[in-house]
C-alpha cells in the first residue's frame, strides 16, 4: 500500500498522544516540558505533510513560525524553572504546592 | 524504496518518542532529553520523505541543535541525582493514558470517517528560495512580530535566570 | 498598502524599544519614573487614534495581503486595550516598590503584551492569530513570575507556562487539521469554502481544537485550571492586565473565528456554546464562595465573568456580540478599580486575605468606596455598569429562546449564578466597612496620576450603567463590522484574490508571484 497523507497523519496522532500521556502522568517539570515539545513537534508533522499533499507552502511557513516561537518559549520556560529550582530546590510538579484550595 | 524509508523513521519516531516519555528502564531527565533529540532527528527524516527539505534542516539545527542542548544545559545545571526518586502514581497514569487514549480513538475515528480527499499528486518543494520568497513577501508581518518576540524571550531569560537580585 | 494602518502597533512598539534603551543611560533612581513616560505615551497614542485615525469609507481596510484586517471591531479593541494598557501602567509605577529588579523590563514587557493584544484584534489570518496570542502570552509568562523573590510568583509563572503550551500543542495542530482539510489559513478564504465542509469531521475536530486553545485565553470550563493560580501569585498588575487584557484579546479571536470565518458552523454549534457558558458561569462562582484571597477570589470571579459572555456567543446575533463588547467595556473599568485598590492597599503586605481590607473605610474612604463600587457592579446590581452589560447579554440570549428552549435555561443559570455570587462579592463589602480594627491604622498615601484613574474608573462605572447610549451605538457599530463581512463573502461567492498577489508584485517584482521553485 503506497503512503499517503492518512499515514503520515497517524504518525503525527500518536504522537501527539504519547506528548500528551506524558504531559499528564509524569511529574518532573522538564519532562513535562519535554512531553509538550513532542506534542507541538507532532502537529509540526501534520502540517508539513498537509502543505505537501495539498501543494500549499503556507502550512511549511507556519512550520517555520511554530519552531521559532517554540524556541523562545523553551528558553523563556527553562529559565523559570531554573529560577523555581534555585528556590525550592526541586523540579517536581507535587512540589508547587504554596497555592492550595 | 521511499514507503520503506518511511516506515524506518515513524517506527524510529514513535518508539524514541515513546522512551521519552515512558522509558521503563530510566526516569532520569537526562535519558528522556537525548531520545527526544533522536526524536526529532527521525521527524527531520520524515520532513525531506515529505520534501520539506528547508524544515528539515531546521528541525535539526534549531531543535536537536539549540532547543535540546538547552535542554541537557539545564538538567546539568540543576544536578537533579536526587530528582530520580520520581515515582508515577497509579491515578495519574490511568488518567493519562485515558485522555491520550480518547483523543486518540477520536482522531482515528475522524480520519476514517472524513479522510482528506487529495486530487492531484503532490508537488509541493519545500525549498529554500520558495519558502523564502513566501517568508518575505506575504508572510512579513507575523516575521516581524516573531522579531519581537525573540526580544522578549531574550529580555525575560536574562531577568529569570540573573543570580543575583539587584 | 498604508503602513499607517499598523500606527497603533508601531508606535506601541517603538515605545517599547524606546523605553529599554532610555534604561541604559538614566539613573537607578529615575527608573520608577520611567513607568509615567510608558503611561503618557500610551495615553498620546490613545489620543492620537480617537482623533486622527480614521477607517476608510468601505468601513475596512486590509493590509499585508489581507492578513491583517482594520475594520471597526479591530479599531474598538486597540482603543480597549490602550486605555486598560495606560491605568495599568499607572498601578506598576504604585507597585515598583515590590520589583527587585528589571523595573524598566517590566514597563516594556507590558508594553510588548499590548502590542501582542493590538496585532491580535486584527489578526485576519491563522498565522497572524498564533504569532500574537504567542507573543502576548510569552510576556505574560515572564511578567508573572516578575517577583522572583517570591515563591508564590514563581510557581504561578510555571504553571501558567505549563498550561500555556499545552494550550499552544492544541491550536496548533487545530490549525493544521482546520488548514489540511479546507486550504486556507486566511479567515475569508475560509469562510468562502466552510459551507462544503460542514460535514468534515476532520475539520470540524480541528475548528474545536483552535476553540481549545482560545478557550484557555478566556479561561472557560473547563480550560479555566490555570486562573486562580496565576491570579493569586502574579504581582498585581500583571493580574490585572491578565483578567482584562488577556481576556478580551480571546474574546477578540474567538468573535473573529466563529463569525467571520465559520459563521455556517457555529450556528450548528449553539447546543455546546450554551452549554460551556453554563457551566463556565456555575463553576465560577461556585468555586468563588470559600475563597479568603481577594485576588484568587477575583479569579474565579474572572471565570464567571467569562462565563456570562460566552452567553453573548451562544446568541449567535448581531446583538449579543455587541452585548459582549458592551460587557467587557463594563468590566475593564470594574476590574481595573478593584485591583487599583488591592494593589496600593496590599502592595507592603505578604498575602491578600480579605482581613487585610477590615477598616479600609477609616483609612482611605476614597479607596473604600471605589472598592465597594467595584464590587457592587461585578455582581450587576443596578445603578453600575456590570448590571446593564448582562441586562443586555441576557437580552440577547433571550431573543433566541424561540428558537431553542436551551437558552431559557442558560438565562435561568445566569440569573442562579449572579444571585450566588451576591453573597461572597458582599463579603468584600463587608470586610471594608465592617467596624472591626485594621490590622495597620495608617492612612494609605495616594498619588495624583493614580488618583485621576480611579476617578476615571468609577466615572467609567457609572456612565456606562446611567448613560448607556453612546457605547452602545459605539458597540453594536463595532460589532456589525463582523456581520458585514460575513455578507460580503456569502453575497460574492467570488473572493478578490488580486490583493495578495499585486502587493506581493510590488515588493519583489513579477517573478516571486509563483509558489513554488520553478
Amino acid at each position: 500500500m503506497n503512503v499517503g497523507l492518512g499515514h503520515y497523519l497517524v504518525v503525527s496522532a500518536l504522537l501527539f498522544a504519547l506528548g500528551l500521556f506524558g504531559v499528564i502522568a509524569r511529574r518532573n517539570l522538564l519532562v513535562i516540558y519535554m512531553s509538550l515539545e513532542l506534542m507541538l513537534n507532532a502537529a509540526n508533522l501534520a502540517l508539513v505533510a498537509f502543505s505537501r499533499f495539498t501543494n500549499n507552502l503556507d502550512g511549511q511557513i507556519l512550520v517555520f513560525f511554530v519552531i521559532t516561537v517554540a524556541a523562545a518559549e523553551v528558553s523563556v520556560g527553562l529559565a523559570l524553572i531554573v529560577a523555581l529550582y534555585r528556590k525550592r530546590r526541586s523540579a517536581h510538579v507535587e512540589d508547587l504546592t504554596a497555592m492550595k484550595l | 524504496m521511499q514507503d520503506i524509508l518511511f516506515y524506518i523513521f515513524a517506527y524510529l519516531a514513535l518508539q524514541f518518542g515513546f522512551l521519552v516519555v515512558a522509558n521503563p528502564f530510566s526516569r532520569n531527565p537526562v535519558t528522556s532529553a537525548m531520545f527526544l533529540v533522536l526524536t526529532i532527528a527521525s521527524l527531520a527524516g520524515l520532513f525531506v520523505l515529505l520534501h520539506a527539505f528547508f524544515l528539515a534542516a531546521v528541525q535539526v539545527l534549531v531543535y536537536a541543535g539549540a532547543v535540546m542542548v538547552l535542554f541537557l544545559f539545564v538538567i546539568m545545571l540543576l544536578d537533579l541525582r536526587a530528582e530520580e526518586r520520581e515515582r508515577l502514581r497509579t491515578f495519574e497514569v490511568v488518567a493519562g493514558l485515558i485522555s491520550a487514549g480518547a483523543i486518540l480513538f477520536i482522531f482515528l475515528a475522524t480520519l476514517v470517517h472524513s479522510p482528506p480527499g487529495i486530487q492531484q499528486s503532490p508537488t509541493a518543494e519545500g525549498g529554500t528560495i520558495a519558502l523564502g520568497r513566501l517568508l518575505f513577501s506575504h508572510y512579513l508581518l507575523p516575521f516581524e512580530i516573531v522579531s519581537v518576540l525573540l526580544l522578549v524571550a531574550m529580555v525575560g531569560v536574562v531577568l529569570l535566570s540573573k543570580k543575583n537580585l539587584k | 498598502m498604508n503602513i499607517a494602518l499598523l500606527s497603533h502597533e508601531w508606535l506601541v512598539l517603538l515605545l517599547g524599544l524606546g523605553l529599554l534603551l532610555a534604561d541604559l543611560w538614566l539613573p537607578p533612581a529615575a527608573r520608577r519614573k520611567l513607568g509615567y513616560v510608558a503611561a503618557l505615551g500610551v495615553a498620546a497614542i490613545l489620543l492620537y487614534s480617537i482623533l486622527f485615525v480614521r477607517l476608510p469609507a468601505g468601513g475596512v481596510e486590509y493590509a499585508f495581503g489581507r492578513m491583517y484586517i482594520l475594520d471597526s471591531l479591530a479599531l474598538f479593541f486597540k482603543r480597549f486595550f490602550l486605555l486598560a494598557a495606560l491605568a495599568v501602567l499607572l498601578m506598576s509605577v504604585e507597585f515598583a516598590a515590590e520589583i527587585q529588579s528589571g523595573l524598566t523590563e517590566y514597563y516594556a514587557l507590558t508594553l510588548f503584551a499590548l502590542a501582542g493584544m493590538l496585532f491580535a484584534c486584527s489578526a485576519n489570518d491563522f498565522t497572524l492569530l498564533f504569532v500574537s496570542l504567542e507573543l502576548i502570552t510569552i510576556s505574560f509568562y515572564i511578567l508573572t513570575s516578575f517577583q522572583r523573590a517570591r515563591t508564590l510568583s514563581l510557581e504561578a509563572g510555571v504553571k501558567y507556562l505549563i498550561i500555556g503550551a499545552l494550550s499552544t500543542s492544541f491550536t496548533v495542530f487545530g490549525i493544521a487539521l482546520v488548514y489540511g482539510t479546507s486550504g486556507k489559513l486566511n479567515f475569508q478564504d475560509l469562510a468562502a469554502v466552510a459551507p462544503q465542509l460542514i460535514g468534515n469531521k476532520l475539520f470540524l475536530f480541528g475548528l474545536l481544537w483552535v476553540m481549545v486553545g482560545l478557550g484557555f485565553k478566556i479561561a472557560a470550563f473547563p480550560f479555566q485550571i490555570w486562573a486562580p493560580d496565576v491570579y493569586q501569585g502574579a504581582p498585581s498588575p500583571t493580574t490585572a492586565f491578565l483578567a482584562i487584557g488577556s481576556k478580551a484579546a480571546g474574546f477578540a479571536l474567538v468573535l473573529r473565528v466563529l463569525f467571520t470565518a465559520v459563521p455556517a458552523i457555529t450556528a450548528q454549534w449553539s447546543h455546546l456554546l450554551i452549554v460551556i457558558s453554563a457551566v463556565t458561569i456555575l463553576y465560577g462562582n461556585l468555586c468563588a464562595l470559600p475563597q479568603r484571597n481577594v485576588k484568587r477570589l477575583l479569579g474565579y470571579s474572572s471565570i464567571a465573568h467569562a462565563g456570562y459572555m460566552l452567553l453573548g456567543v451562544a446568541a449567535l446575533s448581531a446583538a449579543g456580540q455587541s452585548a459582549i463588547l458592551y460587557y467587557l467595556s463594563g468590566y475593564l473599568f470594574t476590574v481595573l478599580a478593584a485591583f487599583t485598590v488591592i494593589c496600593l492597599v496590599m502592595r507592603h503586605a505578604e498575602g491578600e486575605d480579605i482581613s487585610r481590607l477590615a477598616g479600609l473605610n477609616q483609612r482611605s474612604p476614597l479607596l473604600a468606596a471605589a472598592m465597594a463600587l467595584a464590587m457592587v457592579s461585578l455582581a450587576g446590581v443596578p445603578p453600575m455598569a456590570g448590571f446593564f452589560g448582562k441586562f443586555l447579554l441576557f437580552k440577547a440570549a433571550l431573543a433566541q429562546g424561540a428558537t431553542q428552549h436551551g437558552y431559557y435555561w442558560l438565562v435561568g443559570i445566569a440569573i442562579l449564578g449572579v444571585v450566588i455570587s451576591l453573597y461572597y462579592y458582599f463579603g468584600v463589602i463587608r470586610a471594608i466597612y465592617w467596624p472591626g480594627n485594621a490590622p495597620d491604622p495608617s492612612p494609605i498615601p495616594v498619588s495624583r496620576p493614580i488618583l485621576l484613574s480611579i476617578y476615571a474608573c468609577v466615572a467609567g462605572m457609572f456612565f456606562l450603567g446611567l448613560y448607556p447610549n453612546p457605547v452602545v451605538t459605539l458597540t453594536s457599530k463595532a460589532a456589525s463590522a463582523l456581520q458585514a463581512e460575513t455578507a460580503a463573502i456569502h453575497a460574492t461567492a467570488t473572493l478578490p484574490k488580486a490583493p495578495r498577489a499585486a502587493w506581493t508584485r510590488s515588493l519583489l517584482g513579477p517573478a516571486s508571484a509563483a509558489p513554488s521553485r520553478p
